[in-house]
């Protein structure tokens, strides 16, 4: 977490039992030989070291001066998406916070200036120099909008501020997504405004990569933008930012304001009877969990306690610590969102929620190891296509972005959609491909 | 030290991504739980290589190869625990990850061959769509089978009805010490893996004996284990969140939490039991790690414990019943209820539903409050009240309780929990394969030496109860273990656990109360050699002949050099508190160090 060192975490990673929970889903949940993996990293490269355990290891070797920084040593620090997979397998059976070491591991490579990798630099570049991390020039941050009829939020008062993100706004692919979303959002009477070519970008992959400073510094500015507007929430469709707001955020600045994911303002809107679905899809289709919206979207508290002992060696955390092991993640949302579309037929892979395998976008992996990206994406629509699926729909740009490609390598006849698509279309907008 | 030479032909036989000698990597494999007990730090002997083959003819090839260069090897499947490593540094390191194939299931005749690094999550997920069962090891479902069935001991809670997991071993393949490759059973004749009998040679007692070679006699690349049949669905139906699961427990299967007024009626309810053959599985947990099992947090636990009402639950055993049809379910619940009665056994949670929930925990609570005393009682019972209604206010109904019991003794899945989350670490002891009876002897004697070492501090307090036991086909024997928690990060836990474990090992030879579990490795083999018709010359013997060079890593298997060394220090009186740190010395000081073959008795 924010500010930590390893020596915060020397404890945690002394106690890791090397029981290897943190390659499977909670062994409860395992449901087969085949998905019986949670962890991509470790699936593709299987040394010990890849998993969330092994990067503990790895955290206290190196702080106890056992290892220093090689190439080798931080390729596996960084061919993880970081998940957060291990942290809630880990965490189904002990008080342990593999995530937390995880990035922590990180933050000291940037602090030591052996990271950022040089395939990440351009990206931390693009968000010092651009405010996104797609090195586009700012102005062009406002262009998926526009021919939309949507306010400016720093112009007009709005009750809820459209956070499009970098992804959204910037990627000719992905904008159809941010329109549609606002052209919904707008139909089911939502107050809406956006922050065009002024939003920056929510710093999520600085922090993932390790760099901290740079996080904090995106983060500041964001917060005091948006609190300025005084909007009462925030919504995002896209994943990565939901959970950086609403979980890291609170970690830099107060903010006044609630973040919310757009499948959470959907379901609130569908039980609302705000949204009417008239078009039936005539689908199956499977659903892929984003990391950032399930597991590692609930709010982190800030707990600046103290372990201590009872009765001989039983370690608890004075005052009590609430550890995040993914119970309170956005699951039902979208679950609820697809269940009220006519026509329209979920049936699901064996790894989701909590313990969703991940697409491997994530952490920095897509830029500096495309090939370990690619293979967990391909692992994830296998498990799609096992399904009888014929669609996998996620809400998340870098999901949906790197399992298309994973659709591709596989010669797959799967399609993939977010779920904003399918509510456009079961609202009679917009064509599915 | 690697020479580059070897580690490029290493590389040839792997594959260049299989094989590293990066020390970041290799401290990954040198970090093992209960490192800290053996070698006084959390690290063992950083190996000089680890590699990953994907078949037998690779593991061949290592073993060839390590045999040509003399470089101590050793094989590790899922590796959990220091004796997948070595105490010294340099050893090669074989991570077995890369075979996870589950071979063949053969529905028909009730078995399943797996490489090594199939766990019994996976096996069982499997068996289950065949309407089939195997046995999970205590360890737990993260742990693989085949290192259970060929290895080390392996018993779990459903051995009453599916044995355990070195009885279950049929017929396996294994790269003997130098590299030569044998297949042993029925699978050497036929091809076929049913029985680890003949005809062909039958060496299951000479590649594990009771406890287990723990790695260090060659690799073992396959096995065949049995299977039972599951009268259940073909997979749990589960519902929850993270860290709160739970099973609907499916017809004509039924979970209980029973508890007794002491000992002897614990004893007859499980030998009668046994003898019944209705139960699935039958297994006694200690109050401490039970609670721990049903909470999300050590915060949550304390809360719940220091109530100072569950650590009277000592006298409680768990019960699974799974019946094929409702005849056979109404069997078996009559029957046990029968023995319920004739034990004086109080049901405190049972999954069949209906307003008997609260009619038992009443009981249960009243048979509590007994035990406990009326002050601690009235001390204890806010806190228990607090928690169930908690509890309850968030939908945890002892109706869930018993669906999340029927899951964990199921599908093994909780063991982490209840073991690693209380004080980062256990070790464990006693646990020999004898009579129930007998096992109720250990606990007793456990208990009592178990709270000596926690009034000094070493271990945490968990109210001393021990004995972790179950039986085994039928009740034919059992075994029941003494765990106990320490912090391994807390100097004072690592300089006394071992401590606990030398005085309850002293305490099986002195009460006759069989072998520990863990009776591997030169100083168990000096405790109870002597007693035992001096085993450890057979033993050893084993060892010698078919690893003259003594190059598969034996400090957790034998060393007849040092065994004998320690035999004499113990009959001298000067031994009797050594542990495996002197070990080590001894191990230096020795002229016969590993990868000679001076280790031989002089002719």
């Amino acid at each position: 977490m924010l500010g930590k060192t390893l020596e915060d975490y020397e404890k945690d990673m002394t106690r890791c039992a090397r029981c290897s929970l943190c390659k499977w889903p909670p062994l409860a949940q395992v449901k087969s030989i085949r998905y019986s993996q949670v962890c991509p990293a470790i699936s593709k490269y299987n040394f010990h070291s890849y998993s969330g355990g092994g990067k503990m290891i790895i955290g206290l070797s190196k702080l106890r001066g056992r290892v220093d920084y090689s190439e080798e040593m931080l390729n596996v620090i960084y061919r993880c998406s970081v998940c957060g997979a291990c942290d809630i397998s880990c965490k189904y059976s002990r008080d342990l916070e593999p995530l937390e070491i995880l990035h922590t591991l990180r933050a000291t490579c940037v602090k030591d200036g052996v990271a950022p990798l040089p395939a990440h630099r351009p990206i931390l570049d693009s968000m010092r120099n651009y405010d996104n991390v797609w090195q586009q020039p700012r102005k062009k941050k406002g262009s998926w909008a526009k021919k939309l009829d949507v306010k400016n939020a720093k112009e007009q008062p709005v009750d809820t501020l459209y956070f499009a993100g970098c992804t959204y706004s910037l990627r000719p692919e992905m904008q159809g997504i941010a329109r549609t979303t606002v052209e919904v959002l707008q139909s089911a009477g939502v107050d809406l405004g956006i922050l065009g070519e002024e939003e920056l970008c929510c710093g999520s992959p600085a922090y993932t990569i390790g760099d901290e400073e740079l996080f904090v510094e995106n983060a500041r500015k964001n917060i005091k933008a948006l609190n300025s507007l005084g909007v009462r929430r925030v919504v995002t469709s896209c994943a990565g930012c939901f959970g950086v707001l609403k979980t890291k955020y609170p970690l830099v600045e107060p903010a006044n304001f609630e973040v919310v994911n757009v499948t959470e303002l959907l379901a609130e809107l569908v039980e609302q009877g705000r949204l009417s679905f008239s078009r039936p899809l005539d689908r199956t289709i499977t659903y892929h969990d984003p990391c950032h919206l399930g597991r590692q979207s609930e709010t982190y508290k800030p707990w600046h306690g103290v372990e201590r002992k009872v009765l001989n060696h039983l370690v608890i955390q004075d005052p009590p610590k609430e550890f995040n092991r993914g119970t309170y993640g956005v699951y039902e949302a979208p679950r609820k969102v697809l269940a009220a579309l006519p026509g329209l037929e979920l049936t699901e892979m064996e790894r989701i929620r909590e313990f969703s395998f991940c697409c491997g976008s994530g952490g920095g992996a897509k830029s500096a190891f495309p090939e370990f990206a690619l293979a967990t994406a391909r692992e994830r629509v296998d498990e799609a296509e096992s399904t009888g699926a014929e669609m996998l729909v996620t809400a998340c740009p870098w999901c949906e972005s790197n399992l298309s490609e994973g659709i591709a390598d596989a010669g797959s006849r799967l399609k993939s959609a977010s779920i904003i698509e399918l509510v456009s279309y079961a609202l009679g907008g917009g064509e599915l491909s | 030290m690697l020479s580059d030479d070897v580690f490029l032909e290493l590389q040839g036989i792997v594959g260049a991504d299989n094989a590293t000698r990066e020390p970041a990597i290799l401290d990954t494999y040198a970090f093992q739980y209960i490192a800290e007990l053996i070698v006084g730090d959390n690290y063992m002997g950083r190996p000089c290589a680890v590699v990953m083959p994907g078949g037998t003819e690779e593991v061949q090839a290592i073993v060839r190869l390590c045999n040509r260069e003399s470089i101590p090897y050793k094989a590790i499947s899922t590796g959990w625990g220091a004796y997948g490593g070595s105490p010294a540094p340099g050893m090669l390191q074989l991570d077995l990850r890369r075979m996870n194939r589950i071979l063949q299931i053969d529905a028909d005749n009730m078995y399943a061959v797996v490489e090594p690094y199939v766990v019994g999550a996976t096996l069982q997920a499997e068996a289950m769509g065949l309407g089939l069962n195997c046995h999970i090891a205590g360890s737990g479902a993260n742990t693989s089978l085949l290192a259970s069935a060929t290895s080390v001991m392996g018993q779990g809670a459903t051995g009453v009805f599916t044995g355990f997991s070195n009885r279950n071993l049929l017929g396996f393949e294994w790269v003997m010490p130098d590299g030569e490759l044998l297949r042993v059973g029925c699978l050497q004749d036929s091809g076929e893996w049913f029985t680890g009998d003949g005809p062909g040679p039958s060496l299951r007692g000479v590649i594990r004996g009771f406890a287990g070679a723990f790695g260090g006699f060659g690799v073992f690349t396959k096995c065949a284990v049995k299977l039972y049949p599951w009268y259940g669905p073909r997979a749990l139906e589960l519902t929850g969140v993270s860290p709160d699961y739970e099973a609907t427990v499916p017809e004509n299967h039924a979970v209980y939490l029973i508890s007794f007024r002491g000992w002897q009626d614990m004893k007859d309810f499980g030998n009668m039991v046994g003898e019944a053959e209705i139960a699935f599985a039958l297994i006694h947990t200690p109050a401490a790690p039970a609670v721990v099992g049903v909470t999300r947090s050590n915060k949550e636990f304390h809360d719940l414990w220091k109530s100072g009402l569950f650590e009277h639950m000592k006298y409680s055993l768990e019960v699974v019943l799974t019946a094929g049809n409702a005849e056979e379910f109404t069997y078996q619940r009559d029957v046990l209820e029968d023995v319920i009665k004739w034990t004086g056994g109080k049901v405190a949670l049972c999954s069949i539903t209906g307003p008997r929930y609260y009619m038992d925990l009443a009981v249960a609570l009243s048979r509590l409050v007994r035990q406990a005393g009326i002050k601690k009682t009235l001390r204890g019972t806010p806190a228990l009240l607090t928690y169930m209604a908690t509890e309850w206010r968030n939908g945890r109904t002892p109706a869930l309780f018993a669906k999340a019991l029927y899951l964990g003794l199921i599908k093994q899945c909780l063991q982490a929990r209840c073991v690693f989350r209380p004080g980062g670490s256990f070790w464990t002891s006693m646990g020999g394969l004898t009579s129930w009876d007998c096992c109720i002897e250990n606990a007793i004697e456990g208990e009592r030496i178990k709270r000596g070492w926690i009034e000094k501090g070493i271990l945490m307090d968990d109210g001393a109860e021990q004995g972790w036991g179950m039986l085994y086909e039928s009740g034919a024997y059992a075994h029941c273990e003494e765990v106990a928690f320490y912090d391994q990060s807390d100097p004072v836990c690592v300089e006394g656990s071992m401590g606990y474990v030398t005085d309850t090992v002293k305490a099986t030879i002195d009460k006759h109360l069989a072998m520990s579990l863990n009776a591997t490795g030169d100083p168990f083999h000096a405790w109870y050699s002597p007693h035992v018709m001096n085993y450890h010359h057979h033993v050893a013997g084993i060892k010698e002949e078919f690893d003259p060079a003594n190059l598969s890593e034996a400090s957790t298997y034998i060393n007849r050099g040092i065994t004998e060394t320690l035999i004499k220090l113990i009959e001298e009186g000067g031994g009797e508190n050594l542990d495996f740190k002197d070990i080590l010395t001894l191990a230096d000081n020795e002229e016969a160090p590993a990868g000679t073959d001076a280790g031989r008795p002089a002719e």
